[in-house]
């Protein structure tokens, strides 16, 4: 009753500021009017993530804020990908926002999703001042943004981080590494297999590739030859080549069985499962890792940043993304319905609630930093804040093929297939021959 | 004119589902047709096929449908026959047994996949916790390149091998006693009744059998879709796996039309071959 | 000097002990794997991925609540069986006097339809899925039952046909000469005296027909989105993004078998012929 309340007060003094407004020819500066499509239904696709389902949860609010009726859906990713690019290609127009991810580039140049500049600076959809587009990190902002426009607002932002086992480190006297050396050292020393291996990675193929584009800058190598308009592949440099034989070594000589078909799934699992004593990999997995329902290993688990290589300590970062169909039959409820999810409110709430973020403000909240363990935010934080060369992928149309090109060699070196040099000179052969055809 | 009636419906609506779409892909299979350049689609002709023969991915995927249909194949035909032949010697609970060892050929091909993911998982699995005890492994499975299209065989071995069973329990069951007795008495060894006798009278029955494996074995997708992608590496990625990623993860539809229809090709080819050399007869 | 000794009946009684053994040995070996789904649906979590396994434990109904009471789930079914009831039904309307003409009368080329016929079955699907998406799009026909009905025809219809003209040698031609000569029509002989007799067949074919769409995965991944999506997809809701539930994926996994298991308990007889298109007849 008194959120209705308050909604109708708001309209009110909106109602009554916009009349001023509109009589002193002046820009409006206070709230916009949420419902300003009242009626109208929207269609949002999720990707199964721990932020899909925090944002289910809060969607009736928005329902009642603005008398729009959501249909949401969350798919698996497998099923994710291919429905979004069903629905958005051939514009059939059943999906209004959809959430995004490293494919970016290549919907936004293909035009199947909505470059939202022209939304945000809408006074009537945005409130520029409450909404506070510097909150974002830059380095996440970078991820939805294409050729300069803001094609998706991130959401969900992970880093690299480091796993480990507090117990096992205690009980051995070891200390955290700080460098590659020193990690693996440590993850040879730990390993056990197979009652415990020493790290995990993922190993499988496409998943490599995010997870070691952070080694490669580490040791101060590149992915590609421009951040913004990649035109030549980069990753066949001494570097990378070095960077790369740490990631396959790590694996070979202190990972799990099997670790060359590892995504996350398995990863995850075995470390809550107690199978291993370190795990370098997104920020986001610290939710499932703590939860004593699914994790064996839950308040035993310290966080540390990603250790450093020659050239420093960049983590890879990347967000997943909210944005609109370019197809989308509702574009006004669609963008109200962005500036509600994405503004600051929505955003603390879901923090909160998960741990994930896309701005600032959030993961420097106190309700954040009191709920999760402070050396994890305080790694995600510094990790974050640190610039990085590159975007966390490519930007490119053929993102799917650099996926499977790059992450091939990787996972090929892994796999003890030929070195790193010989691996990636040949993927980035292939992948150079892609990129100019694209041109 | 009444045959005519009772027929055409179904045949324009087969030249409707199954005909067209064959030569729309065909049609599509001479274009360049990138999903997010839609702009930029042309005929290039024989193009595609040309870059395909070019293509070592595209070699490889065929090495291994090949490959996986060989080996599914032999290893199901020689399990087949002796489970079939030890269920023609059997009396009591004939029923029982071939109901539940034909079960597993009607699963949901997404159940089959997860419940296997889930018994090969290297240090969560059910099968390298029960190999221990025979000292064998610790296994990878379908997480080593090298073990993964076996694992992959052990699979359909498990859920299709039941069906050639019937088909040759069957042939078996439909071989007069007589001829058997007979050879019997001209002083045939077990090992010439069945591969004189038994083998050649139940050989029609069986190349039907083999004609369906290897159509369904050729096609397969959804069990390695949902088990491995394709992966370790390249090292599973049939021939309908590489077409699906060329079309729906590069978006390259053109391409990936004309893999399919040289697929289609292959699976005619096949059974071209079996049908002939068989003497299948459908009557 | 022989340690045992047997006569002709113990070497046969053994014989056929050994025989029964390794036949129960084999049945076991297959049907393990599906006991320990079903197991795993009864678990916690905790339970599901113990190491060593747990084959005794406090069974929990938690993960079928969680699926039963996941409202989309029972929508997933509820497509299922639309779908899966509708391309069964329009296979057998279509195929059946297709088939009955097939049977009865000879013509040229006769053999070569029914081989490119069969040869729809050829057709592999991920080529078949690119022209369809291209063309239902065009369509506006995405993510309705009618495009996954579709689909599903084009292997139904082949099948049908194939299943029901070997039903339909099997009937003397007598019979029916018999009724056409007492005054009934083509028409009238077809749907009185020819379909009941073959009602068996009608069965067999409806329900492998039924199986078929139940359990197709990859037109259905492409086709749908929300409102048409069937249950094999659904099964995949248990994926989540940083894990695979296991308890919750066993028990939806239990639930889409149910009505497999059911039908598959009436077809037993017809077995051989239904997984070869009629072509062997058991």
């Amino acid at each position: 009753m008194k959120k209705h309340n308050l909604t109708k007060r708001a309209l009110f003094v909106f109602l009554v500021v916009a009349l001023v407004g509109a009589c002193s020819g002046l820009v409006l500066a206070g709230d916009i009017d949420w419902r300003q499509a009242e009626g109208t239904s929207l269609f949002v696709a999720l990707n199964k993530h721990v932020y899909a389902d925090a944002l289910q949860q809060l969607i009736p609010e928005f329902e009642e804020l603005t008398g729009i009726k959501v249909v949401s859906e969350v798919y698996s990713q497998d099923e994710y990908m291919n429905k979004r690019l069903v629905d958005l290609s051939s514009r059939a127009g059943v999906f209004d926002i959809v959430m995004m991810d490293q494919a970016v580039v290549q919907y936004a140049r293909a035009g199947w999703i909505e470059p939202l500049d022209g939304y945000i600076n809408d006074p009537t959809l945005f409130n520029q001042e409450a909404y506070a587009l510097d909150d974002f990190f830059p380095s996440l902002l970078d991820e939805g943004t294409v050729d300069g426009k803001i094609y998706a607002i991130p959401v969900a932002g992970e880093t690299q981080v480091l796993y480990y086992r507090t117990d096992v480190f205690e009980e051995k006297g070891i200390q955290v590494p700080k460098t590659f050396d020193e990690l693996y050292e440590t993850a040879v020393a730990l390993n056990d297999r197979p009652n415990m291996a020493g790290i995990l990675l993922r190993g499988q193929k496409i998943h490599t590739a995010w997870n070691s584009s952070g080694f490669v800058w580490s040791y101060g190598g590149r992915i590609s030859d421009d951040p913004m308009n990649p035109t030549k592949a980069a990753f066949d440099s001494p570097e990378a080549a070095e960077a790369i034989t740490m990631y396959a070594k790590l694996l070979q000589d202190a990972g799990p069985l099997g670790a060359g078909n590892y995504t996350w799934y398995e990863a995850v699992s075995d470390f809550q499962q107690g199978k291993a004593a370190m795990y370098l990999d997104a920020s986001v997995f610290m939710g499932d890792i703590e939860n004593p329902e699914k994790s064996l290993v839950a308040g035993k688990v310290g966080y540390a940043p990603m250790p450093a290589g020659p050239a420093g300590n960049i983590a890879n970062s990347l967000s997943w993304l909210l944005s609109m169909s370019s197809s989308s039959k509702n574009k006004k409820g669609a963008a109200l319905f962005l500036a509600w999810a994405t503004g600051k409110e929505t955003s603390l709430e879901l923090g909160v609630a998960t741990g994930v973020f896309g701005r600032k403000s959030v993961l420097e909240s106190d309700a954040v930093r009191n709920k999760y363990p402070r050396a994890w935010s305080e790694a995600v934080l510094s990790s974050l804040e640190a610039p990085k060369p590159e975007a966390g992928f490519p930007r490119i149309t053929e993102i799917d093929e650099w996926l499977d090109i790059y992450g091939g060699a990787v996972n090929a070196t892994i796999l003890g297939q030929r070195d790193a040099k010989t691996n990636l000179e040949r993927a980035a052969a292939q992948m150079n021959k892609i990129l100019s055809e694209s041109q | 004119m009444q045959q005519l009636a009772f027929l055409s419906p179904a045949l324009i609506v087969l030249v409707a589902v199954n005909i067209l779409p064959v030569f729309y892909t065909i049609a599509t299979s001479f274009q360049s047709l990138h999903l997010a350049y839609p702009g930029r689609n042309k005929f290039i002709g024989l193009g595609n096929y040309i870059s395909i023969l070019q293509d070592s991915r595209f070699w490889n995927s065929l090495g291994l449908t090949l490959t996986y249909v060989a080996g599914c194949l032999t290893i199901e035909l020689i399990l087949a026959f002796c489970i079939a032949l030890l269920l023609a010697k059997q009396t009591k609970g004939v029923g029982f047994i071939r109901g539940v060892l034909l079960l597993p050929i009607f699963l949901t091909p997404i159940v089959v996949a997860f419940l296997w993911r889930l018994l090969f998982s290297p240090s969560l699995g059910l099968l390298n916790y029960f190999l221990a005890f025979f000292g064998l492994g610790p296994y990878e499975w379908i997480y080593s390149p090298q073990q993964a299209l076996p694992s992959l065989i052990i699979i359909d071995i498990w859920q299709r091998t039941p069906e050639l069973v019937l088909i040759i329990f069957t042939g078996l069951l439909a071989i007069p006693q007589d001829v058997i007795e007979a050879a019997a008495v001209d002083g045939a060894s077990p090992w010439q009744l069945f591969w004189n006798v038994k083998v050649p009278l139940i050989k029609p029955i069986l190349m039907v059998g083999i004609l369906f494996r290897v159509i369904d074995l050729s096609k397969v997708f959804d069990v390695i879709y949902i088990l491995t992608r394709g992966g370790p590496g390249i090292s599973t990625e049939t021939l309908s796996l590489y077409t699906y990623t060329m079309g729906f993860s590069f978006l390259r539809m053109g391409y990936a039309s004309a893999l399919g229809m040289i697929l289609f090709a292959i699976i005619l080819l096949m059974s071209f071959i079996i049908v002939r050399w068989g003497e299948v007869d459908f009557e | 000097m022989r340690l045992f000794s047997l006569d002709a009946a113990q070497r046969k009684r053994l014989g056929s002990i050994l025989n029964t053994s390794i036949l129960l040995i084999i049945t076991i070996l297959f049907f393990l794997p599906i006991v320990w789904a079903c197991l795993m649906s009864f678990k916690t979590r905790v339970d599901a991925l113990a190491m060593p396994p747990k084959w005794v434990f406090k069974p929990t109904m938690a993960n079928y609540k969680a699926v039963w009471g996941d409202g989309r789930f029972l929508k997933y079914t509820k497509n299922s069986l639309i779908i899966a009831a509708a391309s069964t039904g329009l296979g057998l309307v279509l195929g059946v006097p297709a088939a009955y003409s097939l049977a009865r009368h000879r013509f040229k080329g006769q053999r070569a339809l029914l081989l490119g016929i069969l040869s729809t079955r050829m057709i592999p699907p991920v080529a078949f899925v690119i022209p369809f998406f291209i063309i239902f799009t065009r369509l506006s026909l995405n993510d309705t039952h009618t495009a996954v009905i579709i689909m599903h025809l084009t292997i139904i219809l082949g099948y049908v046909i194939w299943m029901m003209r070997s039903y339909f040698m099997d009937i003397p031609k007598e019979i029916e000469e018999a009724a056409l000569v007492d005054g009934c029509s083509v028409w009238q002989t077809f749907t009185r005296i020819v379909l009941p007799i073959s009602a068996p067949g009608l069965g067999t074919s409806a329900i492998f027909s039924f199986i078929f769409s139940w359990n197709e995965f990859l037109y259905a991944m492409v086709m749908t989105t929300v409102e048409a999506k069937t249950l094999p997809l659904g099964v995949y809701n248990w994926v989540a993004y940083e894990e695979i539930m296991w308890g919750e994926l066993t028990a939806a996994s239990v639930i889409a078998m149910i009505p497999v298991i059911i039908f598959y308990g009436f077809v037993q007889k017809a077995l051989v012929r239904g997984l070869t298109m009629g072509a062997v007849k058991g």
